[in-house]
């Protein structure tokens, strides 16, 4: 194949399900310039070819899976890919960013990415080698656990092959379902696994043969990727993260009052410790894992045997979000129960954020007489109980009893049941909350509610690394400013603050995340929170693979095209600002913890929502403004969507 | 002097004892607070979220016991 792109390859493969047909785009430099990867590519199409009122998992959806101009080279932070859709969770976008090897693979095959339509008569799966792609029978994968069909596919087609799939969760439509890579990577939240079920999809095994890059200036992204990986040796929050991973994150939030514990009513958990990354690694023989070119290395690999709990290496190991939403909001203080939870969870194909927030929503109604024992089919709901959550899990993705009820999500399960039940339901849009108490960090709060995808903890940096000055001077000082002073940002803001300077201060971190998420580009690398690479470093990134003479300048206006286009999609799919609604709970005293008492204030909290539209240049009514998708190159979004 | 045993966590975890990961023990002048502490732990308070001594969280000018159990904690993000 002749190149004539530097970073990708120029070509998108679609994937006719209904026809049983195979095509290639070749959408042209001006379409890889503008949007440059991952989210955008993925809205790009979807706002395009999803008309609204459509059923998500209906045969009208599509699933998209998309990659960067970065995906696939040599430097630490690349190997992430996108996949996106119309939510079954939230009625909204789902956009989900997944490490691993797979993004990298299917470079190395020669595609960009893949748009998947229609839905295919019989059960099937999709065979990337190279040129050669192949729709071929999945009826003896069907129903069987991920690690199952890893095996059967590995064997199959190659043992360098890399598998993304659903599991028994995704066939079954489970709203919460999503699609694994590889077995230890996630495209965990928005019910992705539910729409390749609902495609009759069960895989895509991806084998590339073009496993050089082609890169303007190898030796300056090579300087760069050799600087990461040796510095990343001697610093200490990157040495901690390969050490232990997110689950460091457990106590330390604990002790800070914002680990959600009891459906969040508490923010401190009298186990934290117990379910902790020092404990989970010194009890089951933590160790790390890497994705595709990353001297990070932080994902968990673990193993133990505990009664009935037994864990192996199979599927990784669970990272903060699932140690905290299958550990303490379920009133759990066992590292070994939590880890095998997980590892149902991984197995099933089920989201684990999603899934300990559903669950913790049906104890909390239980415990409070708003379902019975009628409800669950006899089984009685309580905190800190894992072999029911076990059973429940297992029940979940079979759709079986009260696992039917579940497997709509809290907000969906709450509709059915009624009873008032909605108000215990932990969740923005439909999407259940990520590991984290917006209690003490009104600017997570703010991303929880305007988030597109519904509750998403990714919107921003959280507030309390901007809580304090910093002190430029000292280099081991990570809790400051100075990485993001390029973009202006240089006065600390409180945490438990939602005046303008906090709402200025979560746009600008909402354009960097943002950005993230078109390049597929991994926090752990980054600013703020690891003082790793800088934002001017990524420009230099993005320079020395594409040739684009970029600056930080687009790169954000990037960052930002992407918010905004999936505002835009949302508004096309019915959306309005009074979805953008945060539970009454987190208007109300905390219960107990070090941040007992604490609530936002709620008038100002709407201000600020209202605050953020205006910076966005978006409607009082949260919709784009006609001149903001003009100035953000996407004027051809106004005839998709009504704007003023 | 007093004695104090102060756990350690995130980033701070490099400042532990030797041998001992996670943890300092040792004496501090009189009169101590929790700033003065992280000086002498070898940082400065804005890489400290939280501290609390026997569990329960403290501002930074409290005066530190003798046999206080302390624990230090950094901020924590996402992921």
């Amino acid at each position: 194949m002749e190149q004539k792109y530097y970073g990708f390859r120029g070509r998108i493969l679609r994937v006719d399900l209904t026809a049983m047909k195979v095509t290639v785009e070749e959408p042209g430099p001006r379409f890889y310039r503008v949007y440059m990867g991952g989210r955008n590519f993925a809205l790009h199409y979807l706002i395009k070819e999803l008309p609204p009122k459509i059923d998500p998992l209906g045969e009208e959806n599509k699933l998209m899976f998309m990659t960067s101009c970065t995906t696939g080279a040599p430097i630490s932070g690349q190997a992430r890919h996108t996949a996106a859709a119309l939510s079954p969770l939230t009625g909204g976008l789902a956009d989900s960013q997944c490490g691993g090897f797979w993004g990298a693979e299917l470079k190395f095959a020669g595609w960009d990415g893949i748009i998947i339509e229609g839905k295919a008569a019989s059960k099937v799966y999709i065979s990337i080698e190279d040129d050669r792609v192949q729709l071929l029978d999945a009826g003896e994968l069907w129903g069987n656990e991920t690690g199952d069909v890893q095996e059967i596919l590995t064997k199959r087609h190659s043992s360098k092959a890399h598998v993304l799939q659903i599991g028994p969760a995704g066939e079954n439509l489970v709203k919460f379902a999503c699609i694994t890579s590889d077995l230890k990577n996630f495209h965990g939240r928005g019910g992705l696994g539910a729409v390749m079920g609902s495609k009759n999809l069960r895989a895509i095994v991806v084998k590339g043969s073009q496993r050089k890059l082609n890169t303007v200036d190898p030796e300056g992204l090579n300087r760069i990727a050799t600087w990461f990986a040796r510095s990343r040796k001697g610093h200490p929050a990157i040495s901690l993260h390969h050490e232990l991973g997110t689950s460091k994150g457990v106590f330390p939030v604990s002790v800070a009052g914002m680990l959600p514990t009891y459906n969040f009513q508490d923010g401190s958990f009298k186990g934290a410790e117990a379910i902790g990354g020092e404990t989970m690694n010194r009890e089951l023989k933590g160790r790390g894992e890497t994705c595709f070119g990353c001297a990070v290395a932080c994902k968990r690999s673990i193993e133990g045997e505990k009664g009935r709990f037994k864990i192996t290496r199979q599927y990784g190991g669970p990272e903060y979000e699932s140690i905290g939403l299958l550990g303490s909001n379920l009133g759990i203080d066992d590292i070994y129960a939590v880890a095998a939870s997980n590892q149902r969870c991984n197995a099933l194909g089920l989201d684990t954020i999603s899934t300990g927030c559903t669950l913790s929503w049906a104890m909390e109604c239980f415990e409070k007489g708003l379902l019975t024992k009628e409800d669950t089919g006899g089984i009685e709901l309580k905190w800190n109980d894992p072999e029911k959550v076990l059973e429940l899990i297992e029940m979940i993705a079979k759709r079986q009893g009260i696992g039917n009820l579940l497997a709509e999500g809290s907000r969906g399960a709450a509709r059915r049941v009624g009873r008032d039940t909605e108000k215990y339901a932990v969740q923005v849009k439909g999407q259940e909350f990520a590991n984290h108490e917006p209690r003490g960090k009104w600017g997570v709060a703010l991303g929880y509610a305007v988030s597109p995808t519904g509750a998403d903890h990714l919107q921003a940096a959280h507030d309390p690394w901007f809580n304090k000055p910093g002190d430029y001077s000292t280099e081991c000082n990570w809790v400051d400013l100075e990485d993001l002073s390029p973009v202006g940002l240089i006065d600390p803001v409180p945490s438990e603050d939602i005046s303008a300077a906090k709402v200025r201060l979560f746009v600008y971190l909402q354009y960097i995340w943002g950005l993230h998420d078109v390049l597929d580009w991994c926090i752990f690398t980054s600013v703020p929170e690891f003082r790793a690479m800088s934002l001017n470093q990524l420009v230099d990134i993005i320079n020395c693979v594409t040739g684009w003479r970029t600056s930080l300048f687009e790169l954000l206006k990037a960052g930002e095209r992407g918010v905004t286009m999936a505002r835009a999609f949302n508004c096309i799919h019915g959306f309005t600002a009074e979805d953008d609604r945060l539970p009454e709970r987190f208007f109300e005293p905390m219960r107990e913890g070090t941040l007992k008492g604490h609530y936002i204030d709620k008038e100002k909290f709407y201000e600020g929502v209202k605050l953020y539209y205006g910076m966005m240049g978006w409607s009082d009514d949260g919709i784009p403004s006609a001149a903001k998708l003009e100035e953000l190159n996407v004027g051809w979004v106004r005839e998709f969507v009504k704007v003023s | 002097m007093v004695h104090v045993k102060v756990r350690l966590y995130g980033t701070l975890r490099r400042l532990s004892g030797p041998g001992t990961p996670g943890l300092w023990e040792g004496f501090i002048p009189d009169g101590t607070d929790i700033n003065g502490l992280i000086v002498i732990l070898g940082t400065k308070p804005a890489e400290v979220a939280v501290a609390c001594i026997h569990d329960a969280a403290c501002p930074f000018d409290t005066v530190i016991p003798d046999n206080a159990e302390i624990i230090l904690v950094t901020p924590f993000g996402g992921g």
